[in-house]
């Protein structure tokens, strides 16, 4: 039983009289790459998303509860793709009910620490944990950004540890900064898509000629210049 | 008085001789001691007056007078005045001396006063002034105590404020939790909303790319490609994916039921869809639910209304691969229709019964008819040889004849009130069971055979034995019985003009479905369930076709004005979108949603 589409068929039938008399609901014809934004609390996952769905940085943020949504509609190749960025909960106690919902026909995964707190980094294993609990197939594409690289004086995680950490995982990882300026954040994002878009892997055991290799890519293409 | 004393001493009578003597003496020597005493006297007079007058000069006490030995009554007057003067001098002289003394212990004495005056003034003014700093004291320690208790009184206000701003913090604490739960409830079903959603958004831009497909003109050459091309665009098909595993992006199973493109797949590719090599050999059994349909479209238009046999119309049936419809009524022939886009093309027609046809079956790979027939036979026809066999044995009509699902074996049920069981490749009896009432229709299942009857009760077999191992009553005669692929829900129709949906796995009812107007025309009206299990469908007698939906129980949608007579039989493509139906006035029509 198509649980979906049958529950409601009055909507059912209404859509496929749309199709065969071929007008247009008002639904939007722009594919939807639904990425969900997973880290500890307080490494800056809301800065990133408004960051990149706003070009602003919110100088103001409070502990996000269950799940905020941010969208952002790019033109990839000529195609309109909609980005839908899930900016979850970091704090167990908002986001205990949610994590079935998060992980429910995510098209990729950002796991987010503050490379300023190595608490955050430390308990990576265990976010990529609960991914790997959640989602069925294997090949949802996932990314490790550090945040906060514009404060210099304050790292603790080093980049090689996390680069390591990241290879053991076979996720690209990018150091960026949400408050900067800079444009890291939305080509980060804007990558993710890319590679969605066309299915191309993120990391390649053996890169072709003319493809981008993510692996050791963000360090040479997107030096973290805060 | 020497003598006198002497006298004494020499006895008694010696005393009164002492005594005369004394007395005698006495008298004698008193005569010229008197004036001497009489002077004495005199004497002792005047000093006593002296005396009381220095006494009154001096005022001091008297004890030094104490010295004045009254002179011995033997010294001359005037000496002894002289003596005594001079005592009075020398005692005067005393006096002064000692008065002198005085004076000057007075003084000290004085000064010892004066000291000690002093010293008590001093002590006075001390006391004076401790006095005061007592007094001091007391003031402040009273003015302390005040001051104490305006600040306990404070302390206690405070306190207070502090418990009732607590109660009011815990009362807050506890608001807040509300608050967070209802946040993150609304925000779960914001997710879950979001999902379905995208999931909506996802499903549309499949049909409209599948839209997109349908337009393209495909070739032999082209439709491989084009099956590749438009499996490998999109992930996996949003419709199927509550029914399976959620499948990787490179699977590409297109499962759809739009009926234009899967048509087209189906002609170019030439292959039942989804199920491999039509041409099975013979001796492979077939496997349990070969076709899954996965999206079944609720009919709302007529496509085709046509007179398909010469007389009433008792069974159609739509083949596996959803391209043909058999159809078979009291003119005792099998009609095998094409279906294209809706349209009924004669195909082929089916011989050899000897008796109006009541039901009519496929094996899952389309290429065997069983039918059963009023002649009391069930016949068998292959249709790629022309080999036909007939399954003779059963006394009376035969209504309804069922493959079994393992190799080569059918099930028929007959009005002369047994089941029979058939080995196909011997075309014998196998089985035999009695039942008490005759039967309408029988189902087959992997381990259990149901049979519907006309003494209203519904019986399941167990495969190996003849036994019956459970019953279900109903309110009228059994019509027909229907059982979904998946072999969980038993559809039954009865001439209560109710159909009862049973679940074969919690073994009760889960829906009974009425509507108004719709009445079981005969005593083998069909009622079918769609291929995905969704809809229940039954034609009425007055040539209404009732759709229900099966997870609410209401009517879907009723479809008439096709049919003039009562409504036999319905069956349901597996690709979901069309929708035959039979009547009594020897038409078919062909219904779909497209």
């Amino acid at each position: 039983m198509s649980a979906g589409s049958g529950g409601d068929g009055g909507l059912e039938s209404s859509l496929e009289a749309s199709i065969s008399s071929s007008c247009s609901f008002g639904v939007s014809r722009a594919r939807i790459f639904k990425i969900i934004v997973i880290g500890d609390s307080n490494v800056g996952k809301t800065c990133l998303t408004y960051r990149f769905c706003t070009c602003c940085f919110p100088e103001r943020t409070e502990a996000t509860i269950g799940v905020d949504f941010r969208e952002r509609t790019v033109d990839i190749d000529g195609e309109r793709i909609k980005i839908q960025l899930w900016d979850t909960a970091g704090q167990e106690r908002f986001r205990k009910s949610m994590v079935q919902h998060y992980y429910r026909n995510v098209h990729a995964v950002v796991f987010v620490y503050d490379i300023t707190n190595m608490a955050s980094f430390q308990s990576l294993p265990a976010w990529i944990e609960e991914c790997k609990q959640h989602l069925i197939s294997n090949d949802v594409p996932r990314i490790l950004v550090g945040n906060k690289c514009d404060l210099r004086g304050s790292i603790q995680v080093p980049t090689d540890m996390a680069q390591k950490f990241a290879d053991s995982h076979s996720m690209p990882m990018f150091e960026t900064s949400a408050k900067n300026t800079n444009d890291h954040v939305e080509a980060i994002f804007m990558t993710l898509a890319h590679k969605l878009k066309s299915h191309k892997p993120l990391i390649l055991s053996q890169p072709p000629d003319n493809m981008v290799e993510l692996n050791s890519g963000p360090k040479t293409l997107f030096p973290c210049g805060c | 008085m020497q003598e006198g004393r002497r006298a004494r001493g020499t006895g008694a009578g010696w005393k009164r001789h002492i005594i005369r003597q004394l007395k005698h003496r006495d008298r004698t020597q008193n005569a010229r001691f008197h004036d001497v005493i009489h002077s004495y006297n005199k004497l002792l007079e005047k000093s006593t007056l002296l005396k009381q007058l220095t006494e009154t000069i001096q005022t001091e006490p008297g004890s030094r007078f104490h010295d004045e030995a009254p002179g011995p009554p033997g010294v001359p007057e005037t000496d002894g005045q002289q003596k005594e003067m001079e005592e009075l001098d020398t005692y005067n002289g005393k006096l002064a001396f000692e008065a002198c003394e005085m004076r000057a212990r007075i003084q000290a004495q004085e000064d010892v006063m004066r000291i000690q005056n002093t010293r008590m003034a001093d002590l006075s003014h001390t006391l004076e002034s401790q006095i005061n700093q007592k007094n001091q004291l007391l003031d402040d320690l009273a003015w302390i105590v005040a001051t104490n208790a305006d600040l306990k009184e404070d302390y206690d206000h405070v306190h207070r404020q502090k418990q009732g701003l607590e109660a009011e913090y815990q009362s807050k604490v506890v608001a807040l939790l509300a608050i967070t739960d209802d946040i993150m409830k609304r925000k779960a079903a914001d997710a879950e909303n979001q999902n379905e959603l995208n999931d909506r958004r996802k499903e549309e831009l499949w049909r409209r790319h599948c839209k997109k497909a349908l337009r393209k003109c495909v070739s032999s050459d082209a439709g491989l490609e084009h099956t590749q091309t438009a499996g490998g665009t999109e992930t996996s098909g949003s419709a199927e994916g509550e029914a399976t595993v959620k499948k990787t992006r490179s699977q590409s199973m297109i499962s759809l039921g739009t009926s234009r493109f899967m048509g087209t797949i189906r002609n170019v590719l030439g292959f039942s869809f989804r199920k491999g090599k039509v041409d099975l050999p013979r001796e492979e059994p077939w496997h349990c639910s070969p076709n899954v349909c996965v999206l079944c479209c609720v009919p709302t238009k007529a496509l085709c209304n046509k007179e398909v046999h010469e007389s009433e119309v008792h069974a159609v049936q739509f083949s596996p691969n959803s391209r043909t419809v058999a159809t078979g009524g009291a003119d005792r022939v099998i009609k095998i229709w094409n279906v294209n886009h809706g349209m009924l093309q004669v195909c082929r027609t089916l011989e050899g019964s000897g008796g109006g046809i009541t039901s009519i079956e496929f094996d899952p790979s389309g290429l065997q008819i069983l039918a059963s027939s009023f002649d009391g036979a069930a016949h068998l026809w292959k249709l790629d040889g022309k080999a036909y066999e007939s399954l003779t044995g059963h006394t009376g009509k035969v209504t309804a004849a069922k493959f079994k699902m393992s190799l080569y074996r059918a099930v028929t049920c007959s009005l002369d009130r047994t089941i029979r069981e058939w080995d196909l490749q011997k075309a014998a009896c196998i089985r035999r069971i009695s039942v008490s009432s005759y039967c309408s229709d029988v189902v087959c299942s992997d381990y259990y055979m149901i049979s519907g009857h006309h003494d209203k009760k519904i019986r399941f077999w167990d495969s190996r034995s003849e036994s019956c191992f459970r019953e279900v009553t109903l309110e009228e005669k059994i019509t027909s019985l229907f059982m979904d692929q998946e072999q969980g829900q038993l559809l039954s129709c009865s001439r209560d003009d109710a159909l009862s949906l049973f679940d074969l796995r919690s073994s009760n009812v889960r829906q009974v479905f009425r509507a108004d107007g719709f009445k079981c025309g005969c005593d083998w009206t069909k009622a079918i369930l769609s291929p995905d299990g969704s809809y229940t469908l039954a034609g009425s007698a007055d040539g209404t076709i009732f759709i229900w939906n099966t997870r609410t129980g209401l009517l879907e949608r009723s479809l008439n004005g096709q049919h003039r007579a009562s409504v036999n039989a319905v069956t349901w493509s597996m690709s979901g979108d069309y929708v035959v139906s039979v009547d009594r006035g020897k038409m078919a029509v062909v219904w779909s949603d497209y």
